[in-house]
């Protein structure tokens, strides 16, 4: 991981998506009182979106040459697969803290309005750490999934991207409540408060494809070099 | 032959739909190296590639250790990223401990002040040579060098072909390719693979044309460290000239045989 972190500091390129991030989760908090389960909704779809643009953006970072050198290195493409879980995984954990975090600590320093309608309980929090986990892993897995060796240049990563993430909207209808990250904040729309069968199903869904899109990238890059 | 480090038994190499090479049967021992020949386009460069476990093979059998050392032919790093930084964390992740990169790139004929420059600012060379210092200081058992002796100057080609006869005296094996004539020329090669028309052919190689007698120089680095560089006589006197420029104090210059 500090060799991830190092290409992202020196690369600074996922600055605009951390940017983007930011702006949104400041434009939503900006007004209050927020209701707890519509917003966390909100921002889980928020966390798939941004958690590819980060990851692809960091992907990109590394030049291949120096991609190349450092599979050799760790000892094959099967080792780096795993390397890139691990980025998607940290990923995912670091945007939910900071989008579950960020609106805790609001709650802390601004009384008036409050920053949620009723107080955040133990249910609301363990259904949008759920939420926004799942759904960030989805959109890490699909940008591993697009990101070099793969597909090599970034236009046609980002349209693949976008196009993987429109999918998921398209197929959300037909599946229901296993429809993926569309589902989870149907689920979080509805019903937050707790954590129960449609919002594990729909979190399942989305990991379900996390892995699903993680296999067929290690299967891909094999192959693809 | 000495214990088997790579072993590939009628392999074959596809790059996008089409297989460029078939049958190909390779078994590497400890100190071995082999060259790589072939027109462009033969194949040498996706051989190398699937040796060092960036490609699957298409067919066949590979055993290869888990860990090795690949160069590629152009070197690129991070634009920002400082050569200095890239050595550590590559040291890191073969979970070995540090080295004094600084007196490593001296050795190399590499200015340290070099490792701490964004590599956007450093020549191909430079690139090339840091790329190489990582590779023979990662102590692989295998070393895939993709057109190690291109771009680099005389002293980069001695140094090269200096630390390949270390690293096989250590018991690595090394696959190379190369267009010059310098692989065949410095290096004791146990064979030289033919790449063409999609096969592979096994040829003897040559005996190396050896570069004349090498000296040893000793010499302390502005901060007190020792360097110690084998260089061919025919080059020591550029090598003491750019030691005395960097501020270096001579320790002595004597022949290998006598070090």
């Amino acid at each position: 991981m500090r060799y991830l972190l190092l290409i992202a500091g020196r690369s600074r390129a996922p600055l605009p998506a951390v940017a983007a991030g930011l702006f949104a989760l400041l434009g939503i908090y900006a007004y209050r009182p927020n209701e707890i389960g519509e917003t966390w909704a909100l921002t889980a779809l928020l966390c798939a979106v941004l958690a590819a643009w980060l990851i692809g953006a960091l992907m990109d970072g590394e030049p291949r040459p120096q991609a190349d050198m450092t599979v050799a290195a760790l000892g094959g493409r099967g080792r780096r697969d795993r390397l890139d879980w691990m980025l998607v995984a940290a990923v995912a954990a670091g945007l939910t803290v900071v989008f579950l975090g960020f609106p805790l600590a609001l709650t802390l320093v601004l009384s008036d309005p409050p920053v949620f309608g009723h107080p955040v309980g133990a249910g609301d929090l363990a259904c949008g750490v759920l939420a926004h986990l799942s759904c960030a892993a989805l959109g890490g897995a699909v940008a591993v999934l697009f990101a070099p060796p793969r597909v090599r240049r970034r236009a046609t990563a980002i349209a693949a991207v976008l196009a993987a993430l429109l999918v998921c909207v398209a197929i959300s209808g037909p599946l229901g409540g296993a429809g993926g990250p569309i589902a989870v904040a149907e689920v979080m729309y509805d019903e937050a408060g707790a954590v129960d069968g449609a919002l594990l199903l729909a979190c399942a869904s989305c990991l379900a494809a996390t892995a699903a899109a993680l296999s067929a990238a290690a299967w891909w890059g094999r192959r693809s070099g | 032959m000495a214990t088997a480090v790579l072993e590939a038994g009628d392999v074959a190499v596809r790059r996008g739909r089409r297989t460029i090479l078939s049958h190909v049967d390779l078994a590497l021992g400890g100190g071995e190296a082999v060259h790589l020949v072939g027109p462009n386009g033969s194949g040498k460069t996706s051989l190398l590639r699937v040796l060092a476990g960036l490609n699957v093979p298409a067919a066949g059998t590979l055993r290869r250790p888990a860990s090795c050392a690949y160069v590629p032919e152009k070197v690129v790093l991070s634009a920002a990223m400082r050569p200095g930084e890239w050595l550590r964390a590559m040291r890191g992740l073969r979970r070995l401990d540090r080295v004094d990169w600084s007196c490593a790139a001296l050795e190399s004929g590499l200015e340290p002040e070099v490792l701490d420059r964004p590599s956007a600012t450093l020549s191909q060379g430079m690139l090339q040579r840091i790329a190489l210092l990582e590779a023979v200081h990662a102590g692989a058992v295998l070393l895939l060098l993709d057109e190690p002796f291109t771009g680099l100057d005389v002293a980069g080609r001695e140094w090269l072909a200096t630390q390949l006869r270390r690293r096989a005296d250590a018991g690595a094996a090394v696959v190379l390719t190369d267009h010059s004539a310098d692989a065949a020329a410095l290096v004791d090669l146990a064979c030289v693979l033919q790449l063409a028309g999609g096969r592979c052919e096994r040829l003897a190689a040559a005996s190396p044309a050896r570069p004349g007698p090498l000296l040893v120089v000793r010499a302390l680095d502005p901060a007190g460290r020792a360097i110690e560089r084998e260089v061919a006589r025919a080059e020591v006197d550029d090598v003491l000239r750019d030691l005395l420029a960097a501020g270096c104090h001579i320790g002595e210059v004597r022949p290998v045989d006598d070090a």
